[in-house]
């Protein structure tokens, strides 16, 4: 999925409304504690404030990560 | 001949079950000086106060011994009925130490054992094994037995019940060496617990958040879902740890599966998470797990899912561990790549090579012969380095992670007791998250591996499935609560702690005593000399690993 946004806030804010399905999992204030955000591979975010560059990939998986 | 032997409860309130009172009766037993295979080796199967009451995930047990593949610790645990038949037949523990004459089937009938022959399910995979024996005994027997591997002396045959394995290790080749095939049990008891209203509370609450967002991802996919996340992470074990990523992967994946096979969920008895996916495969129906596509599957090479999935069902069949199984099948894929196997046939890519191989290990024929004893011995037999490359920490092959770009949890395999191991410590959870830079451990990673180690050792003395870990918001506190209910124990979470603590240090113990040394508590050297091609950042240094491993063991104040 490819979108525009600068933070990682927007980013969440976007899903919410593209994604309803996902309602009880990711709001415009957040993500249950379920899920996990991760940027091109490196970090983890969790900060509504992180920006992002352009061609930025950002994974959403479960955090309960193995298994 | 049977007896019984009375536990103290110091020693339960000390060890609980399951992997915790395995632990230390594998250590009252004198098993940590006796070769695995001897008839004097005792072989423990372990329940735990859990077991048998309304908490989900508590349909457990642990099989305890010395391991024929690796001559460390080994628990595997498995689930359902059998442990609560165990339970109602009224023992903590069932202890086999001896040989019997010829292939036999214990049976236990409340407090009566005796031994019946075996000659009609000699040579029978688990699931016709069961069938029969409970066609002969009545169907309110439950069976754990080994396949045509662990009768074969497959070292890493598993024992089974109800189609599930306590897969890793060898516990299979245990049972077997003491020539049985198969433990029928039956037990009439009712068990009692101390606080019967507080635990119906208790089991009722916990079962309810169970449904929750936190164990989504095993009703929706399984743990399944790991192998196109893990590719995205460039953590898929390929082509023998080569390679972190696997272009075919998306030919793997569950997401792919379900389009083509017909899916079922299952679950335990006595569970709510129901994380079994199980797919049909020539009319009849295989349980599918991350770890099967990844060590069927990309470590091999192999993106036709109609072998992996084939490859899994036959593991199945025969007893086999499918973790060994398939690193060791990719070691001996690479060791032909390089020249150093004449097996033309056995190449990477070759689901066809996946499962005649498999059949050869079963058999104990050709090649198979050798890889029936695990990769570490087999690259000791073929030598000229191979060993390098050989995926074992221990002599257990390595699961689904891969070291360099998890480097938390390339820890947890180095120290952990039964080798190379993603269920006794679960430290990729913390590779996956906030807390370290995977591909960059520092000693504040120390801790968490620790950490999760203990929390792993709990779980599986106590015993619960650890997919239940994100459901519990306070970890020991909750699971002293739950104690408490069961067995009227003024346990506190603080108590709990230690007594995880206690239970990895009973393992190390074991370990000691069977010949260990620091120099066991690292990875092969393809990990320190080879960088991933498609991640250069993930680079783990000798030294590195060294130097963290050497912190786990000041923190453990060993």
């Amino acid at each position: 999925m490819e979108l525009d946004a600068e933070t990682f806030g927007q980013v969440l804010g976007e899903l919410s409304v593209r994604c309803p399905g996902l309602s009880d999992l990711i709001t415009s204030e957040g993500f249950h504690p379920s899920i996990a955000a991760n940027l091109n591979g490196d970090e983890f975010v969790k900060s509504l404030d992180t920006r992002f560059a352009d061609e930025d990939r950002l994974l959403i998986l479960s955090a309960d990560a193995g298994g | 001949m049977a007896q019984g032997m009375p536990l103290s409860e110091d020693v339960l309130r000390q060890y609980i079950g399951g992997s915790g009172l395995g632990a230390w009766l594998l250590l009252a037993e004198g098993g940590a000086t006796t070769e695995p295979l001897s008839p004097e080796a005792p072989l423990i199967f372990a329940f735990s106060p859990l077991v048998g009451s309304p908490l989900t995930t508590s349909a457990k047990f642990a099989v305890v011994s010395r391991s024929p593949l690796t001559g460390r610790f080994n628990d595997s645990l498995a689930s359902s009925g059998f442990a609560i038949a165990g339970k109602q037949a009224g023992c903590d523990a069932i202890v086999l130490v001896g040989k019997a004459a010829k292939l036999s089937v214990l049976v236990i009938d409340d407090g009566n054992v005796r031994l019946e022959p075996a000659d009609d399910v000699a040579g029978d995979s688990c699931p016709v094994t069961e069938e029969k024996l409970r066609a002969r005994l009545g169907t309110n027997y439950r069976i754990a037995s080994i396949g045509p591997a662990g009768e074969r002396a497959v070292r890493y045959a598993t024992i089974s019940h109800d189609g599930r394995h306590a897969g890793r290790g060898g516990s299979g080749t245990v049972l077997g060496s003491k020539n049985i095939k198969a433990i029928a049990v039956r037990g009439t008891r009712r068990v009692e617990w101390a606080q019967p209203r507080e635990l119906a509370e208790l089991s009722r609450d916990l079962s309810k958040r169970s449904f929750g967002p936190a164990t989504a991802k095993y009703r929706e996919l399984g743990t399944a879902a790991n192998l196109l996340t893990f590719n995205r992470f460039g953590t898929l074990p390929t082509r023998n740890f080569q390679q972190g990523t696997f272009d075919e992967a998306p030919n793997l994946s569950p997401e792919q599966l379900r389009t083509e096979y017909s899916r079922t969920r299952a679950s335990c008895v006595a569970c709510t998470i129901g994380c079994e996916h199980i797919y049909s495969v020539g009319g009849a129906g295989v349980r599918i797990e991350y770890e099967n596509l990844f060590a069927l599957g990309s470590l091999c090479g192999v993106s036709d899912h109609a072998a992996v999935l084939r490859a899994s069902q036959r593991c199945d069949e025969l007893g086999i561990d499918t973790i060994s199984a398939g690193g060791t099948i990719a070691f001996a894929m690479e060791c032909v790549e390089r020249g150093l196997l004449d097996e033309p046939w056995l190449t990477f890519g070759s689901g066809d090579a996946v499962l005649k191989a498999i059949d050869l290990i079963g058999r104990r024929e050709g090649i198979g012969a050798l890889l029936a004893d695990g990769s570490r011995r087999a690259a000791e037999t073929i030598g000229q380095g191979s060993i390098a490359f050989a995926p074992q920490v221990k002599g257990l092959e390595i699961p689904g992670y891969e070291p360099r770009g998890l480097q938390t949890m390339a820890l947890g395999f180095a120290v952990g007791a039964r080798g190379a191991d993603h269920n006794r410590s679960g430290a990729y959870d913390v590779d996956f998250s906030d807390k370290v830079d995977r591909r960059h451990a520092t000693l504040d990673s120390v801790r968490h591996a620790i950490d999760t180690e203990d929390k792993a050792a709990l779980m599986d003395s106590l015993i619960l499935c650890k997919f239940l870990r994100r459901v519990l918001e306070d970890f020991y506190g909750e699971s002293a609560g739950m104690l408490r209910a069961v067995t009227g124990w003024d346990v506190t979470a603080d108590e709990l702690h230690e007594t995880a603590k206690r239970i990895v240090s009973a393992k190390r113990q074991v370990n000691l005593l069977a010949g260990w040394t620091r120099a066991e508590d690292t990875l092969p050297d393809r990990f320190f000399s080879s960088p991933l091609p498609n991640d250069p950042e993930a680079s783990l240094s000798r030294e590195r690993l060294q130097e963290l491993v050497a912190e786990y063991h000041r923190q453990r104040g060993w």
